[in-house]
């Protein structure tokens, strides 16, 4: 065999073990935009006189527009500016996110029980049942609280409001 | 040069080849060459399309997920972006690679495997750490890096010898940019002297 043949039979036999071998691969990760809460308005019961000789007088406001105000042995007035808490939320277009708030929360003005809360969505409608929102197309939803507001014997007439903390999550 | 077919060609070695019998010969070699290359150092991957590891809600920060090569947990490292309802635990892959063939002195066993993140843009991998490695052979160098390159000694003996890693990952998930299912891809490369 001449010398040439024997280089190149022995070139190929070193490229051959020291060939290199290369694989790809892709793990993934779906990035969602953050979500954001804005407070558009605290709930506020608005003005009202508990009957304080009996226990057990409640006030309610509904979560859908328009603002609705119902009382059970207490009376609603005027000039309290009652409304449900109201809170943009702003995050990625389309996606569900949970609502998740106390069962219970305290008034500002003489620290009464605030429960029974209903939620409303824009997009949704009455979420109360699933806590289930979505998200608009644009990324957007109004969220809307509801809740009672339950008066002992002696409570005094006072506009009523309360701060309702909530977490929302992607679902 | 018998592992690239030459036995049997009849030619006995010492013997004045002609224009053709070169032609014939190299033929032969390019054959064997190519029955060679078939028996080449190879890299497996069970899964090339893990870890998947959900969704995440960009943080304000750029923040970074760890993914735990042997338990397949995913923790938040830093920043304060985070996995939406995702399960606890995701698939990471096990990577086999095979020294074939495998002969030789130590430094022509000792395979050098590098990986390396070639991902750009809002999600990438920042890092990698090889886990539950096989026995059998000897690994050597970097456990975590990007790129990570450690080296794998293996036995010496004749056939084709494997061994075999897990990988878990450093994510990086920027602050802003596109949202969106992001892939991140990686490379496995393999190398001897």
């Amino acid at each position: 065999m001449s010398a040439g043949a024997l280089a190149i039979i022995v070139a190929l036999a070193s490229a051959a073990q020291a060939a290199p071998s290369q694989r790809t691969a892709e793990a993934s990760v779906t990035i969602l935009r953050p979500l954001a809460i804005t407070n558009s308005a605290n709930l506020s019961f608005g003005r009202v006189q508990p009957q304080g000789s009996v226990d057990g007088g409640t006030a309610t406001i509904s979560p859908a527009p328009p603002v609705t105000r119902t009382t059970d042995r207490a009376a609603g007035l005027s000039g309290g500016g009652e409304t449900p808490a109201i809170r943009g939320i702003v995050g990625e277009p389309t996606r569900v996110y949970r609502i998740t708030l106390p069962a219970t929360v305290t008034s500002s003005q003489g620290g009464y029980p605030v429960t029974a809360f209903r939620l409303w969505t824009a997009n949704r409608g009455d979420i109360t049942a699933t806590g289930l929102g979505q998200l608009s197309g644009t990324g957007q939803d109004t969220l809307r609280i509801g809740a009672t507001i339950s008066f002992p014997k002696g409570a005094k007439q006072d506009v009523f409001t309360a701060n309702v903390p909530i977490t929302i999550s992607y679902e | 040069m018998g592992d690239y077919g030459l036995r049997g060609v009849g030619y006995p070695l010492g013997m004045t080849f002609g224009p053709t019998m070169i032609l014939r010969t190299l033929s032969m070699v390019l054959v064997g060459f190519g029955t060679g290359a078939q028996a080449a150092d190879s890299i497996a991957i069970d899964n090339s399309t893990v870890p998947a590891m959900g969704k995440v809600a960009a943080g304000s920060i750029t923040s970074t997920f760890t993914v735990d090569g042997s338990t397949g947990a995913v923790v938040g490292a830093t920043g304060n972006a985070v996995r939406v309802k995702s399960p606890g635990t995701v698939s990471t892959p096990t990577i086999t690679v095979t020294c074939a063939p495998c002969s030789g002195n130590a430094a022509s066993r000792t395979m050098t495997v590098t990986v390396t993140s070639t991902g750009s843009g809002r999600a990438t991998i920042t890092s990698f750490t090889r886990t539950n490695m096989s026995s059998g052979v000897t690994f050597g160098g970097s456990v975590t890096g990007s790129p990570l390159i450690f080296t794998i000694l293996f036995p010496s003996g004749s056939g084709s010898p494997t061994a075999s890693f897990r990988l878990g990952m450093t994510v990086q998930v920027a602050n802003s940019g596109a949202t969106g299912v992001r892939s991140l891809p990686y490379q496995i490369s393999t190398s001897r002297p």
